[in-house]
């Protein structure tokens, strides 16, 4: 089994849809192709949106192009992305600027479920589940 | 609230986000249709509609991500 995904390339980053699953409900949010993630970062407005308490969430210190920022983790329910769930999985919290159009970034911490081939010849990634 | 296809709804809130409830995804959880019950400029005006309701959502930007600042 394999995946084809067509991506835009008038578009300036790569992104997937991933179903977000909360306390409260749960939100189709638009999250960028991030191999250069170590771990999912979803942002703090959906995460609260959904019944997440971000203020008791623990802290930990994330390495970013320029500096080192403290930013809140916590463990999702679910995350269903490319037709694979990962229940308890662990995010950050933290925004994306809006103007980037999305909602955060799909890191490894999810992608490693993947085989992942990205092809800009015909703008397309290719991803084939790994069963652990 | 009109039941409109994605295509429809980029038409009619162009470079805006949007709260649509009721989604229909194909299997990549691409919205294909749904019913837009928040719109806005301000990405947290959706998200503040997000948390007064219960449910299954999709949240969108309907613009092209693409700009002048570029991400790392």
């Amino acid at each position: 089994m394999r995946f084809l995904i067509t991506f835009d390339p008038d578009e300036d980053l790569i992104h997937l849809s991933a179903r977000i699953i909360g306390p409260f409900g749960s939100a189709n949010a638009r999250l960028a192709f991030d191999t250069g993630a170590t771990i999912t970062m979803i942002g703090k407005g959906i995460l609260e949106a959904l019944g997440y308490d971000i203020k008791t969430a623990d802290e930990i210190s994330i390495i970013t192009g320029s500096r080192i920022e403290t930013v809140k983790e916590l463990i999702v329910l679910e995350i269903h992305a490319i037709d694979r769930a990962v229940k308890n999985m662990t995010v950050i919290c933290h925004d994306l600027p809006e103007e980037s159009g999305l909602d955060g970034l799909l890191g490894l911490n999810f992608l490693r479920h993947f085989d992942t081939e990205i092809n800009y010849s015909n703008n397309t990634l290719i991803l084939k589940p790994i069963f652990l | 609230m009109k039941e409109m296809t994605f295509e429809e709804i980029k038409k009619k809130y162009p470079n805006e986000w949007v709260l649509i409830a009721d989604p229909i995804e194909d299997e990549m959880l691409e919205v294909k249709s749904g019913k837009v019950i928040a719109h806005s400029a301000k990405r947290d005006m959706i998200y503040s509609a997000l948390k007064e309701r219960r449910g299954n959502f999709a949240i969108r930007y309907t613009g092209k991500i693409k700009g002048k600042t570029f991400v790392l």
